[in-house]
C-alpha cells in the first residue's frame, strides 16, 4: 500500500512533460479516459458494453514512451506494479462470476482482459499526470479554472500529504514488526486484521496532523481575504497548444475509428492462428 | 554472546548508503550510546540489530544468529526497539491491552501475560492508567508505555531511539532512572541526540560517534565527548563542563579538559587558585 502511495508522488525532474501546463496534463489523463470509454460504447446502440482488448491494450501501451519522456519511467513502472493485485482482482472476480453462470469462453476471456487494461490505462495515465505535475502547480490550474480556493487547498494538503502518509505507514509497520507483529502469517482474513495495529495509529496521526494544520492555518489568518489574488498565473504556450491539438485530435480519431471500422477481437484471432498452427 | 557487527554496508533503495563499513561490538550488560548528526545512520544501524532492515554487505550477529537468516519476530524476542516517536505504535484500546501487545504475538500464556503486565505498570508507574486510553496520555506517559510494551517481554537489549525527544526536565530524570534500573537486567543501546542528559549518567555509557554512515569513535564518554575535533565531526555542542575548562586552558591555565563530573571540575579550578579540599 505503501508503495502504491509513494509511487504517485510528483518527482521534480526537468522535462518536457514538466514544462507542459498543468492544465494540459490533467486534460491528457481525462482524455485518454474519454478515448478509452469510446471504445467501451457501443456506436449504434450508445450503450455501455465491454467487449474488446486490443483498444486497451494499445492505448496501455502508449502511455510507455510518455513515461520515459517524462523521465519518470521507472516511478511508473513500480506504480503500475502496486496497482497490478488490484487488476488481478478484476481479472480474478470476472472469471470466477462468468465460470459460475457456465459462459466462460474465449469472448468473456477477451472481455475481462479488456476490463483489466482499461483500469490500467486509468492508472497509467493518471500516474504520468501526477509524477510530472507538482500539488502547488495543480492547485494553481484549478483554482484557475474557477475551482474554489478552499478546495484547491485540500486537493493539494492531501496530495502533498500522501508521501508522509506512506513514509508513516512503513515507521508503524517496522514498529510493529519489532514488538512481534507478522504480518504476513496466516489466511487472508488472519492477514486483514493483523493490518489494525498499523491503521489506527496512521488514522489518529492524520486526524491529529490535520487539526494541527488547521490551527496554525488560522493563526496566519486563512480565508481572511474574500478575493484572493496569485502570484503566478499560467499561461499557455505554444507547446501546450500544440499538446492540446493532438490530444483532441487522438480523440477525434478514436470516435472515427470506433464510428466506422470494427474494432477486431484479439483472443479468438490468436486461438485461430494457434489452432490453424496445431 | 554479544551482537557483533563486522563492515556492515545497508543501501537504500534510492541509493543512499545509509552504513559504510561499520563494526561494532555490544556485549550483555553493555550501556552503548549511540550520537551523531542527523542522517549519520543511527537508526538504520539500531534496526538492522532486529533484522527490520536487513543489512547489504557484511554481518550483523545477534547471539550467534546471523539477522538474515531469522524473522524479525525472532530476533526482536532479543533486540527490544523502542521507536522514536510513541504515536507511531500506540493503537489498543487500553494500556493494559497496549503492553500485553507484544506478548500476545510472541505467545506467551494468559496467566504470565497477567503478571508481566501488572509487573510493567507497577514499575513504570503507570497503575493508574491500566483502562485508559494510550492515546489519551501525555507525550512523557505515551513514552512510558512504548517503553514498557517493550520491556515487558525482557528483551536481552534493549534499544532506545531518541528516547529523551520533546521530553522536560523532570521526565528525563524519570527516564533516567528507569534506564538505570534496566540495566540491571538488559544490555541497553540509546540514540540521542542529548549530550547533558548521556553525561549525567552514572556509571557512564560507552559512546559510539557516527557520521556519514560511519563509525567515527568507539570509547569512553570522557574520552569521546570532550575531543572537540570529533565533536565537531559529529555536529555536537561539547558540554558545559569541559567546555568551561577549555576556556579555562585557552586563558593559560594548566589544566585538564577530559572531565564530564561537575564536581571533579570544581576541584581542579578550587586547586587552580591553591584551594584544597
Amino acid at each position: 500500500m505503501s508503495s502504491l502511495l509513494e509511487s504517485l508522488a510528483f518527482q521534480r525532474r526537468d522535462s518536457l512533460l514538466h514544462r507542459l501546463d498543468p492544465r494540459v496534463k490533467l486534460a491528457y489523463a481525462i482524455i485518454m479516459i474519454a478515448i478509452a470509454a469510446v471504445f467501451c460504447v457501443d456506436p449504434v446502440s450508445l450503450r455501455w458494453e465491454w467487449r474488446y482488448a486490443l483498444p486497451y491494450i494499445v492505448l496501455f501501451a502508449l502511455q510507455a514512451p510518455l513515461a520515459v519522456l517524462g523521465k519518470v519511467g521507472r516511478l511508473w513502472l513500480r506504480t503500475l506494479r502496486a496497482s497490478l493485485p488490484l487488476a488481478l482482482l478484476i481479472v480474478g472476480t470476472n472469471l470466477l462470476v462468468t465460470w459460475f453462470y457456465g459462459r466462460l469462453d474465449i469472448y468473456e476471456l477477451e472481455r475481462i482482459v479488456g476490463m483489466a487494461f482499461f483500469f490500467l490505462t486509468l492508472v497509467a495515465s493518471f500516474s504520468i499526470f501526477t509524477l510530472t505535475t507538482s500539488p502547488d502547480d495543480l492547485s494553481l490550474a484549478l483554482e484557475q479554472m474557477g475551482v474554489p480556493y478552499w478546495f484547491c487547498f485540500i486537493f493539494r494538503a492531501a496530495l502533498r500529504f500522501t508521501p508522509l502518509m506512506a513514509r508513516e505507514a512503513r515507521i508503524t509497520m517496522d514498529a510493529q514488526r519489532a514488538r512481534g507483529l507478522e504480518l504476513d502469517k496466516g489466511g487472508p482474513i488472519a492477514r486483514a486484521k493483523r493490518y489494525v495495529p498499523i491503521l489506527v495509529p496512521l488514522i489518529v496521526n492524520a486526524v491529529r496532523r490535520a487539526w494541527d494544520m488547521a490551527e496554525a492555518m488560522e493563526s496566519r489568518a486563512w480565508g481572511a481575504a474574500r478575493k484572493r489574488t496569485s502570484l503566478y498565473v499560467l499561461r499557455l504556450e505554444g507547446r501546450d497548444y500544440l499538446a492540446l491539438c493532438i490530444m483532441v485530435f487522438a480523440l477525434i480519431m478514436a470516435i472515427y475509428i470506433r464510428m466506422f471500422f470494427g474494432v477486431p477481437y484479439l483472443l479468438p484471432y490468436i486461438a485461430s492462428i494457434l489452432g490453424g498452427l496445431l | 554472546m554479544p551482537i557483533v557487527l563486522e563492515d556492515v554496508w545497508y543501501t537504500y533503495p534510492n541509493g543512499v548508503d545509509a552504513l559504510r563499513g561499520v563494526s561494532l561490538t555490544i556485549r550483555e550488560g553493555d550501556f552503548v550510546v549511540i550520537m551523531g548528526p542527523n542522517g549519520a545512520g543511527k537508526t538504520t544501524l539500531v534496526k538492522t540489530f532486529n533484522g527490520l532492515i536487513k543489512h547489504t554487505r557484511g554481518q550483523v550477529l545477534v547471539d550467534g544468529t546471523d539477522t538474515r537468516q531469522a524473522t524479525v519476530a525472532e530476533l526482536a524476542r532479543k533486540v527490544g526497539l523502542v521507536f522514536q516517536n510513541p504515536d507511531h505504535q500506540l493503537f489498543c484500546e487500553t494500556v493494559e491491552d497496549e503492553i500485553a501487545f507484544a506478548l500476545r504475538n510472541f505467545g506467551f500464556p494468559e496467566d504470565e501475560i497477567r503478571e508481566r503486565v501488572d509487573w510493567a505498570l507497577r514499575t513504570f508507574g503507570l497503575e493508574e492508567y491500566r483502562d485508559v486510553s494510550p492515546l489519551a496520555l501525555s507525550g512523557g506517559e505515551k513514552k512510558r508505555v512504548a517503553i514498557a510494551s517493550v520491556l515487558v517481554w525482557e528483551p536481552k537489549y534493549l534499544v532506545l531511539d531518541e528516547p529523551t525527544l520533546g521530553q522536560d526536565h523532570a521526565q528525563k530524570e524519570v527516564l533516567r532512572e528507569l534506564i538505570s534500573a534496566i540495566l540491571k537486567k538488559a544490555s541497553v543501546v540509546m540514540v540521542t541526540h542529548d549530550i547533558e542528559f548521556v553525561v549525567d549518567f552514572r556509571p557512564r555509557p560507552r559512546v559510539v560517534l557516527m557520521a556519514g554512515g560511519r563509525v567515527i569513535a568507539d570509547g569512553r564518554a570522557e574520552d569521546v565527548l570532550t575531543d572537540p575535533a570529533l565533536l565537531k565531526q559529529a555536529c555536537l555542542l561539547r558540554p558545559q563542563v569541559p567546555e568551561v575548562l577549555s576556556n579555562l586552558r585557552d586563558l593559560g591555565f594548566e589544566i585538564r579538559t577530559n572531565v564530564l563530573d561537575l564536581l571533579e571540575a570544581r576541584d581542579l579550578i578550587l586547586s587552580l587558585a591553591g584551594v584544597r579540599r
